[in-house]
């Protein structure tokens, strides 16, 4: 399986943390790193996304996203990795932090750790744990 | 501080491993590198490679000069770049070029302080930068890319 770790772009802020939207700066970076992925993806994917709404609009300027109410924010890495073991092929999971750096560091390293994730990047993943990284890119390094 | 490794791109075969080629594929590779490298640098930084001809050939492609490092030969332990490259004190940003599976141990220990041996593809690039966050000093991992996703 590949897993990519998307983290929401940069989000306003507000009292209601499920209801913060996208700054413009983050729908831009949305944008360029949808543009990056289609690129770089293969025709089959799924993409799934927690039902905040900075989740929903990053996964938007990809496609349509499955929204899975377990990768809300505090999602644990064995929620994500559930969510995502139920699909075959690339699996996109478009989230928040810290849990996709705890994702990331127990499926890479197996430890127990918050690797930082930046907004608006993705970290693609290859194989079974301990998985392999394939790609790291954020925003400004597009 | 900035340290991006760089792992040489893909090379031709031959009995004195020291002495090996690039391809014509692997300078396509290191070309691509190079210049996704320098759109992305500072203007200023250092750039190290091993004394191997196929590291040395993959770090040519940034043009800029080039300080060889004994200790960044094939078989160089984690340590050993990590103190080529002055981390973490050192304040710009530092290019090395090297070899597998060094610099995927060397990436292994800085990111997860374990002793992993992660894959690095041929005329990959790994950029790590570090920072005190929250009086915690944090390596994060900027970028990884490797020749086909450029």
């Amino acid at each position: 399986m590949e897993l990519i770790l998307w983290r929401h772009a940069d989000a306003e802020n507000g009292a209601d943390d499920m209801a913060r939207r996208l700054t413009p700066k983050g729908l831009e970076q949305a944008a360029a790193m949808a543009k990056w992925l289609r690129a770089h993806l293969p025709g089959q994917y799924t993409l799934l996304a927690s039902p905040a709404v900075r989740a929903q609009q990053t996964a938007a300027a990809l496609g349509t996203p499955v929204t899975e109410r377990a990768l809300a924010p505090g999602a644990s890495v064995a929620a994500i990795v559930k969510a995502a073991q139920r699909h075959r092929g690339i699996v996109i999971v478009v989230g928040h932090m810290p849990d996709l750096g705890r994702a990331a560091a127990e499926l890479v390293a197996n430890a127990q750790a918050e690797w930082s994730v930046e907004k608006g990047a993705v970290w693609w993943l290859a194989g079974d744990a301990p998985a392999r990284i394939k790609a790291v890119v954020s925003p400004e390094m597009l | 501080m900035d340290l991006i490794l760089w792992r040489h791109a893909e090379a031709e075969e031959h009995a004195d491993d020291l002495r090996r080629r690039l391809t014509s594929k692997g300078r396509k590779q290191a070309g691509r590198a190079a210049e996704w490298l320098l759109q992305r640098l500072p203007s200023r930084f250092t750039l190290i490679s091993s004394p191997a001809v196929r590291a040395h050939q993959t770090a040519q492609a940034l043009g800029t000069p080039i300080k060889v490092e004994q200790s960044l030969a094939p078989g160089a332990a984690p340590k050993a770049i990590i103190a080529a490259a002055g981390w973490p004190e050192n304040k710009g940003a530092v290019v090395i070029v090297g070899h597998q599976p060094d610099l995927g141990r060397a990436a292994a220990q800085l990111v997860a302080g374990g002793d992993g041996r992660w894959s690095i593809k041929k005329g990959a690039i790994w950029w790590l930068s570090n920072r005190v966050r929250d009086g915690d000093a944090q390596v994060v991992v900027r970028a990884v890319v490797s020749p086909d996703l450029l």
